[in-house]
């Protein structure tokens, strides 16, 4: 008998206080809705944040083990291309590895001694990302054209589309200069050119000279530098301190700052969540007086009032979450342009506060009202 | 009259009224903290930024080409341009010189080593040293008129600053006046098969030294493969005191966006007088960079912009992502103000019709009403104000170690918030309520 009456009787007091029930969803709904998004967001902020850290450009460095090209001159020792193969296929912690190979060679043009570096030449590449290209990129069917640094177009008067010849030992090599670069590095007072060009010129096929990388910043990247020495014979993986300290430690605060702030967001929004409900709960003294004149148990009063609770918890902690989810895309999209990642986490999280604060505050108020005699409650005093 | 009846209700629903008070305060009080750390955040994160780097470098004007492949240094000394390491103290006299965070300078030249045939990159560098602006140097203290330091400066700086990851990982660091020791970077020291209380010999040109190696340093950056000597001795070595190749300069700089929209795009050069004192004393890092040229003649600066350009978006997108945050918070919490102030007039009805029962006008009531809600909203507002406070202080400590302060402007909107929201919270309920028959809300109550 009590069993089949309990629904009807949750449906009907949810339905009949209509406006009471719908205040206490939105709180409820408010609140998960926040907490929700800001979860999301601040689990998520430190990838997200990262990759605007990206344009700090390499931040691991691979370099042949014997020492670099640099320090040997031209007769130095050289990395395989073939062996960075598995570069290509590589993903870590869901991001794409980014590198860039380079090679050089100390060439002269008109009496001056100029760098020649090969490398691929990605303008949309992380690794490139602060270069500033007056003119073109060289296509990558043009094997002989390249850019040409601002402190060299300076000094021998380059212009973009102009041709730039470049003495390496006996060999001459004949350039278009597509464009001139600015970088505010050392590739300044380079020429940069495609990778197979400079092999070409010092007849050293799939040579490689060192190799830019830039991966996901954190305790990866020290796994990341010894399988890469494991993969690419001769090499040495060196790990750019400046960079990967600072994305570290940077984004390690701004992890921290964001949890922070959704912690405090979530105890206010539990806390105000809190005095709705138990007003809610408070205002429904002289219903529990009735029914338990008319014989009700206390405990069939706490059930039901409980199970009433418990549905508009999870009701509004689900609609919450969905909404809060919204929320959060919309920050993703505005702040940093791509999507937030859904984290099952915030959702396990949002929902068991939800239900947790809604069960807590209706506790309290109910005990109170069971403990009074029927008579007072019902006399109004 | 209005002061007993606020007395009288405010003690006989003080749980009421203390349930509604603190939706205020907290509301406030995450309206201060927020908007405190929205403020600050930018700041902070430039701060925290600088100690991972210089991000402007100084380099003598010259038309010769750096021959420099990853770090070792082809470029022959034969027509020096040199900068004066005098004169590196003037940094500290720009209109920004606050925002100069450290500097370093070097000098690297390509010397023999009689371990091995290949060169060696020797490179000497500030360690830490003091650096002492003394008395009655011209400062820019202003845009228009530089005054005279009124006393001493000193000034601690080197490149155990500006670059802090420089780790020396076996034996120790070395004095900046020490002759006959040297630090060498790991590569090198592996390379050769150095290891420490070794000796290494440097040639350069006609000077030769014995340096005995006292630490293996290690960077991730080019300085792994040189030998690291303080820049006295580099200099002995050249034939050239008081020589310095490159400074690095760590300064505390703000983003481009930062600037007002009507100047952000121009060129300097393109500037009304009045707009380029505006750009001038911004601490953007070309203002900074101009002011470096100023002091430093023969010198460029640069800005290194891989650096500067990637903490530029960082710091607008952190900024803008604690704004809404913020904003989203006090929304919110504006919501929650409002529902439980509409709750407590719900409740209280039955007074409003007897009230009008009685003859008194709605104008009357409508005081009583808002007297109430503006007597929470201000207390709660204040009192919110004082837990914002807390809160960013003990945030600023947790992620930046130096507590957050909020702005007194922020006090001022706080209070006003919670009195306005309280306010509209009530308002509305009460002229619903007022339009009712008198007997209706007496039946119902």
């Amino acid at each position: 008998m009590k069993r089949s009456i309990f629904p009807t009787l949750l449906w009907k007091s949810l339905s009949q206080r209509r406006a009471r029930s719908a205040v206490t969803l939105a709180a409820l709904l408010l609140g998960a809705c926040l907490v929700g998004a800001l979860l999301t967001v601040s689990m998520d902020v430190g990838r997200k944040a990262g990759v605007q850290l990206q344009a700090y450009g390499a931040n691991l460095l691979l370099l042949p083990r014997s020492g670099a090209q640099a320090t040997q001159g031209d007769a130095g020792a050289y990395l395989s291309e073939k062996d960075l193969a598995f570069l290509e296929s590589q993903e870590q912690a869901g991001t794409t590895i980014y590198f860039a190979p380079y090679l050089y060679a100390v060439t002269e043009a008109s009496g001056r001694k100029v760098v020649l570096g090969g490398t691929r030449l990605q303008p949309d590449s992380p690794l490139a990302s602060w270069w500033k290209v007056e003119g073109t990129w060289p296509g990558p069917d043009e094997p002989a054209s390249g850019l040409a640094g601002v402190a060299v177009a300076r000094a021998l008067g380059i212009r973009p589309g102009g041709t730039l010849a470049l003495q390496y030992g006996s060999s001459v090599l004949s350039l278009r200069i597509n464009g001139i670069l600015d970088t505010g590095g050392p590739e300044d007072s380079q020429v940069l050119t495609h990778l197979p060009t400079v092999q070409t010129l010092l007849n050293k096929k799939g040579a490689v000279g060192l190799v830019q990388v830039r991966a996901q910043a954190g305790p990866g990247l020290e796994r990341l530098a010894r399988s890469m020495e494991e993969q690419v014979s001769g090499a040495e993986a060196r790990i750019v301190g400046q960079v990967a300290q600072a994305e570290e430690q940077v984004l390690g605060k701004v992890q921290l700052l964001m949890v922070l702030v959704a912690a405090l967001v979530l105890l206010a929004s539990s806390l105000s969540v809190s005095s709705t409900l138990t007003t809610a709960v408070m205002e429904r003294t002289r219903e529990i007086g009735l029914m338990k004149a008319l014989g009700a148990r206390d405990s069939t009063i706490a059930s039901l009032l409980l199970a009433e609770v418990l549905v508009l918890g999870l009701l509004g902690g689900v609609l919450g979450y969905i909404l809060g989810l919204l929320v959060a895309q919309v920050i993703g999209y505005s702040v940093f342009g791509s999507a937030i990642a859904l984290q099952p986490a915030a959702l396990a999280m949002t929902l068991s506060i939800a239900l947790g604060v809604a069960l807590l505050c209706c506790i309290i108020p109910l005990r109170r009202a069971l403990a009074v005699e029927p008579a007072i409650i019902l006399k109004g005093e | 009259m209005l002061f007993r009846l606020l007395r009288e209700t405010f003690w006989r629903r003080r749980q009421r009224v203390a349930v509604a008070i603190l939706a205020v305060v907290i509301g406030s009080s995450l309206a201060t903290a927020l908007f405190a750390i929205y403020a600050d955040i930018m700041d902070r994160m430039a701060q925290e930024l600088r100690s991972y780097g210089a991000n402007i470098l100084v380099t003598p004007k010259s038309e010769s080409l750096e021959i420099n492949i990853a770090g070792a240094i082809y470029t022959p000394l034969q027509e020096p341009a040199f900068l004066e390491e005098e004169g590196l103290a003037r940094l500290k006299t720009i209109f920004w010189r606050n925002n100069i965070m450290g500097f370093a300078p070097s000098l690297t030249i390509s010397a023999r080593a009689s371990q091995g045939r290949e060169p060696v990159a020797v490179t000497g560098i500030w360690f830490d040293r003091q650096v002492v602006i003394p008395k009655g140097t011209q400062v820019r203290s202003t845009f228009a008129q530089p005054t005279k330091a009124s006393a001493d400066v000193s000034f601690r700086t080197g490149v155990r600053s500006v670059s802090p990851w420089w780790q020396v990982v076996q034996g120790g660091w070395i004095d900046d006046t020490a002759r006959g020791e040297a630090l060498i970077g790991r590569a090198l020291a592996r390379r050769m098969g150095l290891g420490l209380g070794d000796a290494i010999d440097v040639g350069y040109q006609g000077a030769a030294r014995q340096l005995r190696v006292a630490g293996i340093l290690a960077t991730g950056g080019d300085e792994e493969d040189q030998v690291i000597v303080p820049l006295s001795l580099a200099q002995e070595l050249a034939g050239a005191p008081g020589a310095v190749g490159r400074v690095l300069v760590s300064a505390l700089t703000l983003p481009k966006e930062k600037l007002a929209a009507d100047i952000r795009n121009k060129k300097p050069e393109e500037m009304t007088p009045k707009e380029y004192e505006k750009w001038y004393c911004s601490p953007i890092i070309d203002a900074i960079t101009t002011q470096i040229q100023e002091v430093l003649p023969g010198a460029e600066a640069r800005a290194i912009r891989q650096v500067s350009e990637a903490e530029g978006t960082f710091l607008v997108r952190i900024q803008w992502l604690m704004l809404l945050v913020a904003v989203l918070a006090l929304s919110a919490s504006a919501l929650a103000v409002m529902t439980a102030m509409t709750a407590s007039v719900m409740e209280r009805r039955g007074e409003i019709g007897l009230a009008k029962a009685l003859g008194a006008m709605d104008s009357q009531v409508a005081t009583i009403f808002l007297a109430e809600a503006g007597a929470m909203g201000l207390v709660g507002g204040i009192a919110g104000y004082g837990l914002g406070t807390a809160l960013s202080v003990f945030i600023g400590a947790q992620v930046f170690g130096s507590p957050i302060w909020p702005h007194p402007a922020i006090a001022a909107v706080s209070v006003a918030l919670g009195l306005v929201v309280a306010l509209a919270g009530s308002a509305i309920p009460v002229r619903k309520a007022m339009r009712v028959e008198p007997v209706i809300l007496l039946r119902q109550g």
